[in-house]
């Protein structure tokens, strides 16, 4: 065979193998899709119909609109079940606050790991290795006994909030430290040395020249960080007692029944719930850029 | 009447309005109940009108409720009250009592609970909740494995095996069957409670390699005349569901779709006929080892009340299109049921046998249904295979140890 001939046939194979993973890739998501605009909200799906037969924005309007009746601070009152307007406010609390707590001791943990020589550096950055390996189911009970200990007003931190945030935060910091730790060691000392001969002291060199030229990772910390507060809800469900505190995954949860699921306002939901996601994974795009250091240094 | 007698009736009643008077009105009582559950929206129509109607009786008592999703109940209710805080009562399978009360989890209520009622609800509910001499809680609704019979094929109840085997036999036409059974291990081992035997003693000891045993195998493979048998396929409930089928076994939460597919005036779920029987399971009201003083009495009588006709009529309601109820089956005896499905339920279950909720049941499942299989499909021999699976068994809770 010609070598035109051999290469049309592995570019043919290439594409096909393009294809096949695109498939892969596109089909759980046009099932979503699918299942979201059919309005039978059947309950076992087993056929994916790109446009269902009597498609329609019903299921989104029901999940935007209507109350969620099974999360109700007092079941026989409607107006104190939970709406989406107010889940979502819950969410965005938790994932901001879960976002803004590994980003801030992320950033200076990570800062000491790089730049300062101390006792147990080494062991320390391992230890943050063994969290990351740690499933986050492992540190479930201790984190509920720990943050049961403290009350505020009566209540154990842990059924608040702020009590979901320490503990998300606390599970995202490792990665935080560890991303961070890395992108800080890649920034030139000289960058550093040089704001100090200009009068500033660590901690104003540390906030005016390396977090500036940190943007890239924080914004990736920021993000994983955030995508942690948005998404769980096995913690959220085990910590949380007061419906009005209840985040948009643990409703999305609360749709999964023992014996059927509303699939298509599972799915509406499903789709809603990704687009704050999308929205600030597009924001933050334009930060991810590397080489902002490149040529800080001459010679 | 003699006028002489007048005095002693004055006396007799004053006597009870005093003795009315000193026990607990249900103004008095009071405290603070909080239940935690994973019931779909039906059944919570009914637990809503369930507090709302015990609210109304208990004014003094405040009940909170809190649902949580089926997969995150168990866990969130062991962390919670295994550190000292969470619910008084829990709503959950009758498997989670007796892992629960061994966890110090669950309380015995069995120094609590009104000695009556025990005596209203059904005995195999009953014998579930009853572990290790404790009453580990009270069994709120029921279901289990029953016999359904499609009227337009098979139009009359068989009272023995040997009836529905004729009536099976002389049903089978063409492309419908008399009956097509399920003996999967779930469904078929309520029949060896029906012939005298036991599956498992209070320890998780294996019972069932004996005469009896053998029976009960002699039974699965009679259901074979019957018709052709199933072990865990729904090929069973398809052709039934397409009114090929005169006789199935399965579970009473496809009655609903049954029903829909062959029309309701068809479906009919027998009372078991000698010889046979299936497991009875119910879902419990648990009393929280974190209740106390107050608390832990408003939760126990709210346990109580759970029981009551009143409350076990607004579980059994179907309710409407626009506000569906649980239609539970009621766990007590002798309710006026109004949907006819539950009714015959509650009929069926009355002659059904405990699915036994001990942890040691798993080590069951595997050996058992593999006992079955050798007898009906390779033809083995019910004592060998039997021998085959105590052995099996015993190894497997040796393991478990």
């Amino acid at each position: 065979m010609h070598n035109a001939g051999k290469k049309t046939l592995r570019q043919i194979g290439l594409q096909l193998f393009l294809l096949l993973v695109t498939a892969t890739v596109l089909f759980p998501i046009m099932w979503i899709f699918s299942l979201a605009l059919d309005s039978r909200n059947i309950d076992k799906p087993l056929e994916l119909t790109i446009i269902p037969p009597g498609a329609s924005l019903q299921a989104f309007r029901k999940v935007m609109v209507e109350p969620f009746t099974l999360l109700c601070k007092d079941p026989g009152n409607p107006s104190t079940c939970m709406t989406f307007v107010r889940l979502l406010g819950n969410s965005m609390l938790v994932a901001m606050g879960t976002a803004l707590l590994a980003v801030m001791l992320g950033a200076s943990a990570a800062y000491a790991f790089s730049r300062f020589k101390f006792i147990g550096r080494q062991a320390g950055m391992l230890a943050f290795i063994v969290l990351l390996m740690l499933p986050s189911t492992a540190t479930l009970a201790p984190l509920y006994v720990l943050l049961s200990q403290i009350k505020i007003a009566g209540e154990p931190l842990r059924a608040t909030l702020i009590g979901l945030m320490i503990a998300y935060g606390s599970g995202a910091l490792p990665f935080a430290i560890w991303n961070l730790k890395g992108y800080f060691d890649t920034v030139p000392k000289e960058l550093e040395e040089a704001a100090l001969i200009d009068g500033c002291n660590v901690t104003q060199a540390f906030f005016r020249v390396i977090l500036p030229l940190s943007v890239p990772s924080l914004a990736v910390t920021v993000l994983f960080s955030f995508m942690t507060g948005w998404t769980e809800f096995v913690m959220a469900w085990t910590f949380l007692e007061d419906p009005s505190r209840f985040t948009l995954a643990m409703a999305l949860r609360s749709m999964q029944g023992q014996y059927s699921t509303p699939w298509s306002e599972f799915a509406a939901m499903s789709i809603l719930m990704s687009i704050p996601i999308v929205v600030i994974f597009f924001s933050l795009q334009r930060y991810m850029v590397s080489g902002l250091t490149v040529g800080g240094v001459k010679g | 009447m003699s006028k002489k007698f007048w005095p002693l009736i004055v006396v007799i009643l004053v006597a009870a309005f005093v003795l009315a008077a000193c026990g607990p009105a249900a103004a008095d009582t009071k405290g603070k109940v909080v239940l935690w559950h994973s019931k779909k929206p039906e059944e919570t129509n009914s637990l809503n009108m369930i507090i709302d109607a015990f609210k109304a009786k208990y004014p003094n008592v405040t009940v909170e409720v809190l649902f949580v999703p089926d997969a995150d109940l168990r866990n969130k209710f062991e962390t919670a009250v295994a550190s000292g805080s969470g619910p008084t009562l829990l709503i959950g399978p009758a498997d989670w009592g007796p892992a629960s009360y061994d966890a110090q989890l669950v309380a015995d209520i069995s120094k609590m609970v009104d000695q009556k009622l025990l005596g209203t609800i059904n005995d195999a509910a009953l014998a579930s909740v009853k572990y290790k001499d404790a009453i580990v809680g009270l069994p709120i609704n029921i279901k289990g494995v029953v016999l359904f019979r499609n009227k337009a094929i098979i139009p009359n109840p068989a009272k023995t095996l040997d009836e529905l085997v004729a009536n099976s036999k002389a049903a089978t036409k063409g492309d419908v069957l008399g009956a097509n059974l399920e003996v999967g291990f779930f469904f078929s081992a309520g029949h060896l409670g029906a012939v005298g035997g036991t599956l498992l003693g209070p320890d998780g000891a294996p019972l069932f390699n004996d005469a009896k045993g053998v029976e009960w195998m002699e039974v699965l493979k009679k259901f074979k005349e019957a018709g052709p048998v199933e072990n865990y396929t729904d090929n069973d409930v398809n052709l039934f569901k397409a009114g090929k089928v005169g006789y199935i076994i399965d579970g009473t939460w496809n009655a609903k779709a049954l029903a829909d597919a062959i029309g309701a005036d068809n479906l009919v779920i027998d009372t078991w006929p000698e010889k046979m029987s299936g497991y009875v399971q119910n879902d419990n009201i648990y009393l929280t080892t974190v209740a106390t003083g107050d608390d832990a009495v408003a939760s126990e009588k709210f346990m109580e009340f759970f029981l009551s006709p009143e409350a076990q009529t607004f579980w059994a309601e179907v309710g409407t299109a626009d506000k569906p109820m649980a239609a539970g089956i009621p766990s007590i005896k002798g309710l006026d049921v109004k949907d006819p499905i539950a009714k015959m339920a509650v009929a069926a279950f009355e002659k059904g046998v405990a699915f036994p909720v001990i942890p040691q049941m798993g080590a069951y499942w595997d050996p058992m249904n593999n006992a079955i299989k050798k007898v009906l499909d390779e033809g083995a021999d019910p004592a060998a295979a039997l021998k085959e699976a105590f052995d099996a068994v015993t190894a497997k809770l040796a393991e478990m140890k």
